[in-house]
Order: structure tokens, then sequence, then C-alpha cells
């Protein structure tokens, strides 16, 4: 009887648990596909390249009581922060070269800087909470001092940002957004004057990286000396591999170049970031597409087999494209994707429907392109591959008219 | 008289099924922050009452207004608006919802409507969503966090890393290149991505000293101009990034400070013209 009712009670925990227990378990059923509008360009997934005209650095307050800022032409600008202070700072001053000095004629004379008190901003972009700015213009480079001396707030540091009002600029380009935890990256910096095109050489660039919240690793130095990955020497582009770091991890990078330019010191700062991918799952094969037709003979859909090797079961996306031909360039033709638990190494399917084929205008064959899978566990990339395989043997004309586009609803003017 | 009551409840579930008897409800989702976003309170005051006011129409408009942490990934932070956002529909009945939005958190409801079985509260919060309108949202980054990665802690050595500092996730996730492998990997509506399953609706700012009254105009200045934004800016966002995705609604000059709020420029009136 005991028995009985133990059994029981167990019966009534197990049902009042068990909803709860197959929300939790639930496997993520979805996926996307589209077609996209005419004359949609396809651009290969890269990082942005980032264009920096700043100098950028922190100064001890301790150590540190002058630091040397150049600026160059119309437009300067110099901010400081303090650190560490609860008050502004109103002691520090941009003080010009002294006469004889060289730029002495073009600077101007002791530049004033404003406070300005960012109520609200810190939390907003993790900066201090006052910054001090003061605007320069001049029409040759100078050489002024930032002299922190007289700094009454008790900061313990400044953060410092110079626009020098140059045309000097650095370009930074990652080869690619996402890299296998152990693959290479390729990191270039373009040096050069925007004005005309000048590149700048002879500059001593490095680069820092940082992965996931661990601290940052010691610079690696970027050449332009047309060796290893540096395509042409003396060019202003300086390159290097990076190295390999933390599976799954977003890897930050600073690039610096420090050097001289028109007769004074010259520094850029910019960053980037890529995505180290965590190889949980890697893919193994992509397939031969199979074309499925409807009995009017137009195509209804074409489904893409993709082979996976499963190292840590999970929820997982995998996507790709279609692009195909259109005036000479390369345009998107359709995105698919899939969700699903994945739990062992096995074949999962992207179903191109044939109604979005026909949207883009593009002719066959179509290209596959950008095939990823991503966690949707952890938010990282595990594996990607460019694709490359063709899908043919049919004409636009195979493909079912494209459901018309749902229109924008309306919104009210404003005036 | 009983048949003419089967054919009024008839009629009745026609139009009830057709919509006709929608309920409409709004919600703002903030920006990034800090932890303390989390309470109720500390949202109320980031739009400020005149804003929900406006906004709701004298709050005639039932509303809900989200609270998250501020420093959190936005897949963090989704999850958090997603109960809010699920409680506010079932609770009041709403079939019709409008989302506001306000910087990172049109990120955060990005995530949701490209991500609808992360969590299984999305796809109702979806299906019932009429529209949303993102203010000044960084939908390909700001360079204002790129400048706040430069000058990060971690790059330093010795106590100085300490003293400045790690930047939080959500400035991590609102930098430039950070945002592009999410847009790429993750996220919907950008350039050569699929279409997010309902309208966004853009507001872009363009405006810097708003208002020589308030601290907060002027650091924006300041961020704006070592920031280095191409093209014109909020002082926190780039006006190509708030546009980056879905359609672009109208123009402001209102800052960032200012475009959450309806003192500057009437944005929360104009977000009532939705009802």
């Amino acid at each position: 009887m005991r028995k009985l009712v133990t059994l029981g009670l167990g019966l009534v925990c197990f049902a009042l648990v068990a909803p709860s227990l197959s929300v939790r378990s639930a496997t993520p059923q979805g996926g996307v596909a589209q077609g996209f509008a005419p004359n949609t360009v396809y651009e290969k997934p890269s990082v942005p390249v980032q264009v920096s005209g700043l100098d950028a650095f922190v100064v001890d307050a301790a150590s540190t009581k002058q630091v040397q800022v150049t600026l160059r032409g119309p437009g300067g600008a110099v901010v400081v922060w303090p650190v560490g202070s609860s008050v502004p700072e109103t002691g520090i001053k941009l003080v010009p070269p002294s006469k004889g000095s060289q730029g002495y004629r073009a600077a101007q004379a002791a530049a004033a800087f404003t406070n300005m008190p960012a109520e609200g901003l810190p939390e907003l972009v993790d900066l201090p909470p006052f910054a001090s700015m003061a605007k320069v213009s001049v029409n040759a480079p100078v050489q002024y001092t930032l002299d922190l001396s007289k700094a009454q707030s008790g900061a313990r540091a400044f953060m410092v940002a110079v626009r020098d009002g140059s045309d000097i600029r650095m370009a930074v380009s990652l080869g690619k957004l996402s890299v296998p935890a152990r693959g290479r990256q390729v990191i270039e910096a373009r040096l050069y004057d925007a004005s005309n095109g000048t590149p700048l050489t002879g500059f001593r660039v490095e680069a820092r990286l940082k992965e996931g919240n661990g601290k940052a690793t010691l610079p690696v130095l970027l050449h332009d000396d047309g060796r290893g990955p540096d395509r042409q020497a003396g060019d202003g582009i300086y390159s290097a591999f990076l190295p390999p770091g933390q599976p799954g991890a977003m890897a930050d990078v600073k690039v610096d170049a420090y050097g001289t330019w028109q007769g004074l010191p010259l520094h850029r700062v910019a960053q980037t970031a890529f995505g180290r991918q965590g190889g949980l799952v890697s893919i193994a094969s992509v397939g031969a597409a199979s074309i499925t037709r409807g009995e009017d003979g137009l195509i209804q859909s074409l489904v893409m087999p993709i082979k996976l090797v499963v190292g840590k079961p999970g929820n997982y996306r995998i996507q790709a494209v279609l692009t195909g031909k259109w005036g000479g360039g390369e345009v998107l033709v359709a995105y698919a994707s899939t969700e699903a638990r994945l739990t062992r190494n096995q074949e999962v399917s992207l179903t191109f429907p044939g109604s979005a084929l026909a949207q883009a205008g593009a002719e066959p064959p179509f290209t596959v392109r950008d095939i990823s899978i991503a966690s949707l566990d952890k938010v990282e990339v595990e594996d990607s591959i460019d694709g490359g395989s063709t899908i043919g043997g049919f004409t636009l004309a195979d493909c079912p008219a494209s459901e018309t586009m749902q229109e924008t609803p309306a919104k009210a003017p404003v005036p | 008289m009983s048949r003419r009551l089967l054919w009024a409840f008839l009629a009745a579930s026609l139009l009830w099924s057709g919509g006709v008897f929608a309920k409409t409800g709004v919600a703002l989702v903030h920006g990034k922050g800090g932890a303390s976003l989390a309470n109720a309170s500390t949202a109320w005051n980031y739009w400020t009452s005149p804003m929900i006011s406006a906004v709701t129409k004298g709050y005639t408009v039932p509303y809900v207004v989200c609270h998250y942490d501020g420093t959190q990934y936005m897949w963090v932070a989704a999850n958090q608006v997603a109960d809010q956002l699920y409680d506010f529909i079932t609770s009041q009945g709403i079939t019709d919802l409008v989302i506001d939005t306000h910087s990172f958190g049109g990120t955060v409801t990005r995530w949701i409507f490209s991500n609808p079985s992360y969590y299984w509260k999305y796809s109702k919060i979806i299906s019932v969503t009429r529209w949303v309108n993102t203010i000044a949202g960084p939908h390909k980054g700001s360079e204002a966090a790129d400048l706040a990665g430069t000058l990060s802690g971690s790059w330093l050595t010795g106590w100085l890393v300490d003293l400045i500092g790690e930047n939080t996730d959500s400035t991590k996730n609102c930098r430039t290149s950070w945002m592009a492998y999410y847009n790429q990997y993750y996220l919907y509506g950008t350039s050569g991505r699929p279409g997010l399953p309902k309208t966004f609706y853009t507001i872009s700012g363009w405006g810097l000293l708003n208002d020589w009254a308030h601290a907060e105009d002027f650091g924006l200045a300041a961020l704006s101009v070592a920031s280095g934004f191409p093209g014109e800016d909020d002082g926190m966002v780039g006006q190509y990034s708030a546009e980056a995705i879905g359609v672009l609604w109208f123009r402001t000059e209102a800052n960032h400070h200012h475009n959450r709020r309806n003192d500057f420029k009437p944005i929360g009136t104009y977000l009532s013209y939705d009802f």
C-alpha cells in the first residue's frame, strides 16, 4: 500500500514537473528562406575597414607632467578625460611652441580648454564623467605641449584623444570576419595621406591582441617589406599574421603606428575585432544540391545536404546564401537557414524554395556562398566555408514566380 | 430571439478574429548604461515621464517600460526584455504591439526578431508586434564605443589597468567590428542579410549642442569630435549606422541625449502618431 502511495505521489510530482522539463529541453526548430531584391550586390563577409585619423593614449598623471601633441591643420581638437577624479579638470593647458621654435608662426596662442561635463555619459561609453576639449586650427604642423603640471582635479591618469586636423589616415583591415581557432588571420594597416594618396613609409606599426576577457598580448610587428603576408614592399601597407588564440572568443586588435611626418612625430591608432571559431561542430562536406519539381514542372526547392561532425551537442544554426551573375557582377539570389539540436554526427539540409529563386532575376547557375554553422547556446561561429560549388541545369523560366513582397505599412509623416 | 443572439455571437467572433477588436499596446526598450537600469525606476528616468506620457497619449495606451541590466550582451538583455514583453502581452491581452527603442535597445530588440528560437517567448512577441521604431540604434555599431575600446585599460600595463578598467559587455557589443560579426552571423535586417519578420522603422539624429543647460550635451559634443564619425552623428551613433536596417521614418536634430526625450524635439509626440 505504501509503495502504491509513493508511486502515486511520484507520478503526480512528475506530472507537475514534466511541462517545464519539456520546455527547457525543447529542440529549437526553425529557419528562414528568403529571396533577395534584384541587384543586391554580394559582398564577401569581412571586417569593415577601420579608417582612423585618431591619436589616442593614456597618461600616468604621477609620472608625466607634460606631453607633446602635434597639430597639423584646420579643425584640430584635443580632448582630455581625467581618470579617477570626481571633479572637472580646469588646470590643464595646451601651450604653443616658444618663439624661434618650429611652427611658432603657425601656432595660435595657448589654447584654452573648455570643460565638458558629461553627466550620464560614463555608463553609456565607459569613459570618465568629465571631459575637457580644446579646439585648435593651424595652417602648418605645430607641436604643442599638453601641460598637466597644474592639474587640480586629483586625476591619477588622463585619457587623451587628438584629432590633428590633417588628412593622414590609417586604414586597418583583416582578412576574415571569423577564422578557425588554430587558423592565421592576416592584418593590414595602410598609412596614407588621404588628400593625395601618398603612402607613409618607414613607420613602426604594431598590433596587440586581446582574447576574450584576457589582457593584451605582446605586440606583433607589421612589416612593409614585401615578404610573408606583405604583398609589396614600400607601398605604405604594413602586414602581419596574427597568432592563434582562444577558440570561440572575439579577438580584439589594437594597431598603433609611430613615425615622423613633415619633421614632427605622428601617431595613429585604430581598433578592430574578429571572431575565433569554436570548432564544436565542423562542416565535413557539402553535397550536390538536389532539385525537386512540382507537377507543373517548376522547381519546388533546391535541397543542399551538409554533413556535420558534432563535437559537442547543442543548438545550432546552419546558413548559406546563393549568388548569381547580373550585369557582370555577383548578386545575392537567396538565403536559407535551418536550426536544429545536434547530438551526433549527422546530415542536415538547407532548403531554398523555388519561389525564392526568381526574385533577384539572376539567371542560373547559382553559386553557394558563405556556409556557416553558429551556436545558438554560446553565440559563437563554429565553422564556416566560403562555398563555391554551383547549382545549375535549369533556367530562370523553371523557377516559379516569386511571391509578392509584403508592402511596408504606412506611417504618419512627421513634420 | 435565441437565433438573433447566436448570429450576434457569430458576428462578434468573426470581428474578433479579424482583428477589429485588437488591443493595442506600446513597449519602450531603453539603451545601454549601468547595471541599475535593471530597476524599473531607473529605466523610467532614462525616458522621463514627459516622454512616456507623450508616447502613450497621456497614459491612455497600455504600455510597459522594459528594464534590463544595461551592461550585458544583447542576448542577455533580450531575454530580460522578452520576459517583460511576454508578461505585458499575456496579462493585458495585447494583440497589436508597437515597440519603441532607443540606442542599444534597438539592437536588443533586433536580436529577438532575428533569433525566434533562442527563447520560447520570442515567437509570441514577434507574432503580436505591428512594427518596431528604433531611435538612434547602433545597427552597425558606434565609433564612440570604438574609442572607449581604444582607451580601455586592458591595453595598458601596471596599475593603470585596474584604474581605467575594462569596457562592459554592452560597450563591446556596440563596437563597429563586433556588430559586423553579429550582423553577418546572428542578426537580420542589414544589407545582404535576410529581412526582419516585422518592419523596423529607423529614426536617426544629427544634432549635438541642443541645449546649453544639459551637461550631457557638452559631453556628447566632445565625444563626437574625438570619435570621428563618418558623416553626421548624434554624439553617440552615426546616421549611417542608425539607418542601416529597415525603413527610415525621420531624421531629427535631437542629439543622443534628447532623442530619447520629448523636450528639445517632440520625439514622443511623433511616436504617438502610431496610435
